[in-house]
């Protein structure tokens, strides 16, 4: 197949003007808007829903008596420091969800390996309660 | 409000949390898809029709369209190409459905869109390329369209209107010609 660049193509102007009348025309959608958001709302409405893994932490250091006493100290002592301190929560929301994972692989460019995001997906997908 | 996290998002990583994420990121990530994507379905709409409320409900049953796709209703969405490849042709079908619903004079809606801005109504300084846009035939003024204002290579053309590569490219030879001798330019 031949390639794009074979094809003629239309002078700036011409393309310039086509944006133009394309873009000319605008319409407001606050109605639509809304009735999307709420499709939106009930169409996710049975997903799980966020479940912030100092639950987890919480859990396991239920078993442990000792992790739980750690745990009632760093709480009482770090308060403010709480969401930074979250195992991998790279974007620091406070949350380990997918967001971290797409923010691993950008901020790290490509140098954190594959298995460091799959680890990492894999941990919020077990927070998630599903199996990976 | 939006939660300004996704606003960096791809289309891609935005479906894929609509895929699989939790509820309250997939609400926000398909809110940031509607956001993203919705002047620009809506052009596509008005470019099939002049009427704005056949465009607003073309709006809305092409992002509805899209919520289906999603789990639990659909198996989820693998995007093979742009999402707008994917938007384009369920604005353009459920926009040409509407018209054949809501039109009673119509001979020839088929592929026919309905008009580009009146020529009467734009800038005097594209007033003869919209006349001459006019003048085309369905087909080439749409993929002059897909081509130059949405900017799509000519395999996601041919992904969105479900013709192959080669027929684009036909297509658009002969749709700039045409326009070029409408507009006299040697």
């Amino acid at each position: 197949m031949s390639t794009e660049s074979e094809s003629i193509d239309l002078p700036g102007d011409i393309v310039e003007g086509l944006r133009r009348l394309d873009k000319s025309v605008a319409v407001l959608t606050p109605a639509v808007d809304r009735r999307v958001a709420n499709a939106a709302a009930a169409h996710f409405e049975h997903r799980p829903d966020t479940v912030r893994p100092k639950k987890r932490r919480w859990a396991v250091a239920g078993t442990l008596a000792a992790s739980l006493a750690v745990g009632v100290f760093l709480v009482r002592t770090q308060t403010d420091m709480e969401p930074a301190m979250l195992a991998n929560d790279i974007d620091g929301s406070g949350v380990v969800d997918i967001l971290d994972a797409f923010a691993l692989a950008r901020m790290s460019d490509g140098a954190a390996s594959q298995a460091q995001i799959d680890a990492l997906i894999g941990d919020i997908v077990a927070l998630n309660g599903t199996s990976p | 409000m939006l939660d300004p996290r996704f606003e960096n998002l791809s289309d891609a990583e935005l479906v894929e949390i609509c895929n699989s994420g939790r509820r309250r990121d997939a609400i926000e990530a398909f809110d940031s898809l509607y956001r993203r994507h919705r002047d620009y379905v809506t052009r596509v709409a008005l470019r099939y029709s002049s009427d704005r409320d056949v465009a607003a409900d073309a709006l809305q049953d092409t992002f509805l369209y899209l919520l289906k796709k999603f789990p639990p209703s659909g198996a989820g969405l693998i995007l093979t190409a742009r999402l707008r490849s994917f938007l384009y042709p369920v604005a353009r079908n459920l926009t040409l459905t509407a018209l054949r619903q809501t039109r009673r004079r119509e001979q020839n809606v088929d592929l026919e869109p309905d008009q580009l801005p009146d020529p009467r109504t734009v800038d005097p300084q594209y007033e003869n390329l919209a006349k001459a846009m006019q003048g085309l035939s369905a087909r080439h003024r749409e993929v002059l369209l897909l081509r130059y204002v949405d900017g799509m290579r000519l395999n996601e053309i041919a992904e969105a209107l479900d013709v192959p590569p080669g027929t684009v490219k036909s297509r658009l030879h002969f749709a700039i010609r045409e326009l070029r001798v409408k507009l006299k330019i040697v």
